[in-house]
């Protein structure tokens, strides 16, 4: 199987979202998550080094918790004050969790597979797991891996009556990542190449899935680190890598994370083409 | 002596198991599709209240099949039927089917690395409306809806009934899920991830689905009429279909009969719409040429199962994409199930696997219940309810399209 490779990565939160007049123009309906998801991917095929790849050849795998929760809320709203016969069609089509991978498609030009996966655990690395499958058996050249969380009051207001002041709301927003199957293209450079991904789910109290106490992560055995909130694990991984790559990342990298639902392991090297 | 494995036959079935409008088990749905029984009615109140007056198709009210309740009392204390969800129970009463054809106990399974896939739409979403309206008044209400919901992640939920451990997923890829699920288990089988797979869709009725659908004026106030020249569109409906899927050489050394194989997979994105299809089904005959290859088959199918909502957009879109597939090849027979089933969503992939493979087992099957006359601006025809057809081989079809711009496709071999 061919070895895969990180060509870029890009995380934001809802706080710090930019968007050009363009996109802003193409997700006039969109929801804030797929607002966040959209202009995250396309802040990472900005700087995606490879050539232009075939539509048919690049895929859409996006991971997510709680996906568009409060999309579906709006919709209900309509449903129970306007009543039946009189809810909004283009909320509904909003509501669905593949709604931001089908966006992704369309603004990008994806035309290989659009993959959107729900998992409570840690759905981007699901959806990571899944990508490096597609390109390293050749199915698509090139994949974007993404994911992203909107707040919800909702959810909120029951992680607090869960877990206490304990419970972090938060952050939310998005990350993107384009991996690449690794080619003669990329002779004489340096690549990060990802040798190993395991996620090994077990069963806990369903309460911690929202609250994520104890979850814990680790890079290069360095001392455990808490999490704060449904995506801070995306976010954390993806600022380790991007604090060690571009020549730093002498040595493998072990990135792992620990909690009641389980536990994953990413592992990383560089290499040259 | 053993057999050795055809490569190409390296994913294979051994059990399946669905639930539906059309029968709480695999034959039951056969004998709906034979008899052309149309379980679609007005949404009954034990489901949900609403004034509208599109017809649906609802399962039994008792969503835990009796193979369902005996797979829980095997697993023991600690799962309350109370705290699972509709969508839940009707994976599970497929799940416990599936088992049973595939002889596995749950022992056996805790011995393997067993990985699972399931599809679903609904069952992803937070659709408890009186927790949502007490909690918008400014309420606390009780936290049971809530840890229900986080419990209620197919996959994590059915690792955590079986006590089993391997891959685990849940897509929610609209109305493809459910044949999305199967192929990434297929793909997990080929890449020796897991020793067996669980693989299917799951979803209920829901109030909140229903009036979307409604809203985007995609549902007939009739029966659904797929590929009907008078077709109006789709009516919802709900089940689980499943699927075991196992590696070839394991299937020879437990010395059990097949069911059949899963030979290829194929999804692409239209790029199109948020919820019409490519007009031309560009995306679907990316897919189903993917799967083709994949599969290395060629055109030379028995059967295809075609989504065949009975929307106008769907039925000319999915044609148009046979008719370019097919070329040489037009005499092959289409049908669409959803008028024994109704339009299962996220469940719909998993039931329509079982339907192809059980139509390929079987040797022949009934055209599309619903439709009456095909529709003339069709550019390949489909087959009429009044047809019976009798199959001439053993390689078969299933397709699915979906909101988001989704195509997917599985080629199955019957044994």
């Amino acid at each position: 199987m061919a070895a895969v490779v990180i060509s870029a990565m890009h995380m934001s939160t809802g706080v710090d979202f930019e968007m050009s007049a363009e996109l802003a123009k193409l997700l006039r309906r969109a929801d804030d998550l797929t607002k966040w998801v959209v202009g995250c991917a396309g802040s990472a095929f900005k700087s995606a080094p490879l050539p232009t790849i075939p539509p048919e050849q690049t895929g859409v795998f996006f991971g997510t918790s709680f996906g568009p929760v409060e999309t579906n809320f709006r919709f209900l709203d309509t449903l129970l004050d306007d009543g039946e016969g009189q809810v909004s069609p283009t909320l509904f089509s909003h509501s669905v969790h593949n709604a931001a991978a089908g966006y992704l498609a369309r603004i990008f030009r994806i035309h290989g597979p659009a993959i959107t996966l729900t998992a409570y655990t840690w759905p981007f690395l699901t959806a990571l797991q899944q990508a490096v499958m597609a390109v390293s058996t050749g199915v698509v050249r090139r994949a974007l891996v993404a994911t992203g969380e909107m707040p919800s009051p909702l959810l909120a207001d029951a992680g607090r009556q869960l877990a206490g002041s304990q419970f972090t709301d938060g952050p939310f927003g998005a990350v993107s990542w384009i991996i690449d199957r690794f080619s003669e293209e990329r002779e004489g450079k340096q690549h990060i190449a990802i040798k190993h991904l395991e996620i090994d789910e077990t069963p806990c109290d369903a309460a911690v899935l929202l609250t994520r106490s104890g979850e814990v992560w680790s890079c290069n055995g360095r001392t455990d680190e808490q999490t704060t909130g449904v995506l801070d694990y995306a976010f954390s991984l993806t600022d380790q890598i991007q604090k060690n790559r571009g020549g730093q990342m002498n040595e493998d990298f072990l990135w792992s994370i620990k909690a009641p639902f389980g536990q994953a392991r990413l592992a990383l090297a560089m290499i040259k083409g | 002596m053993a057999q050795p494995v055809n490569k190409k036959r390296s994913v294979t079935i051994t059990g399946m198991g669905c639930i539906s409008a059309a029968g709480r088990n695999v034959e039951e749905h056969f004998y709906a599709i034979e008899q052309g029984v149309r379980n679609c009615q007005q949404v009954p109140a034990w489901l949900f209240n609403t004034q509208q007056a599109y017809p649906v198709y609802p399962a039994s009210q008792e969503a835990l099949t009796e193979i369902g309740h005996k797979l829980l009392d095997t697993v023991g204390a600690g799962v309350s039927t109370h705290s699972l969800g509709r969508t839940a129970l009707l994976m599970l009463s497929a799940v416990a089917e599936a088992m049973d054809m595939a002889g596995l106990t749950i022992k056996d399974l805790q011995k393997k690395r067993v990985g699972v896939a399931m599809g679903t739409t609904v069952g992803c979403a937070f659709n408890n409306e009186d927790y949502y309206k007490s909690f918008r008044q400014g309420d606390h209400p009780g936290l049971n809806p809530v840890i229900d919901y986080l419990n209620g992640n197919l996959a994590y939920l059915l690792q955590n009934i079986l006590g089993t451990r391997g891959p685990s997923l849940v897509v929610t890829n609209a109305c493809a899920s459910g044949t999305d699920a199967i192929g990434i288990a297929g793909d997990w089988i080929s890449s020796d991830l897991c020793d067996v797979a669980i693989a299917g869709g799951a979803d209920e009725l829901s109030r909140i689905a229903y009036n979307g659908f409604i809203s985007l004026q995609l549902t007939d106030l009739l029966p659904c009429r797929p590929f009907d020249r008078d077709r109006q569109g789709l009516n919802l409906g709900e089940g689980a279909g499943i699927v075991f899927l196992e590696k070839g050489e394991d299937v020879v050394r437990r010395r059990i009969f097949p069911l059949g194989w899963l030979l290829g997979y194929g999804i692409c994105a239209d790029a199109w719409h948020p919820t019409a299809p490519h007009p031309e089904g560009q995306g679907l005959l990316r897919a189903v040429t993917l799967a083709a290859e994949r599969a290395g088959t060629g055109l030379a199918f028995d059967l295809i199962n075609a989504h065949g909502t009975a929307t106008r957009a769907n039925d000319i879109a999915e044609t148009n994409a046979l008719a370019a597939f097919l070329v040489g090849h037009e005499k092959t027979p289409i049908i669409s199930t959803k008028g024994i089933t109704g339009h299962t969503l996220g469940a719909a992939g998993g039931i329509e696997t079982i339907l192809t493979l059980s139509a390929l087992r079987r040797g022949s099957t009934w055209g599309t219940a619903g439709c009456v006359n095909i529709d003339p601006d069709f550019r390949i025809a489909p087959q009429n309810q009044s047809q019976k057809i009798e199959l001439s081989g053993k390689i078969g079809l299933s397709e699915s399209l979906a909101f988001g711009g989704g195509n997917s496709a599985l080629i199955l071999e019957a044994c």
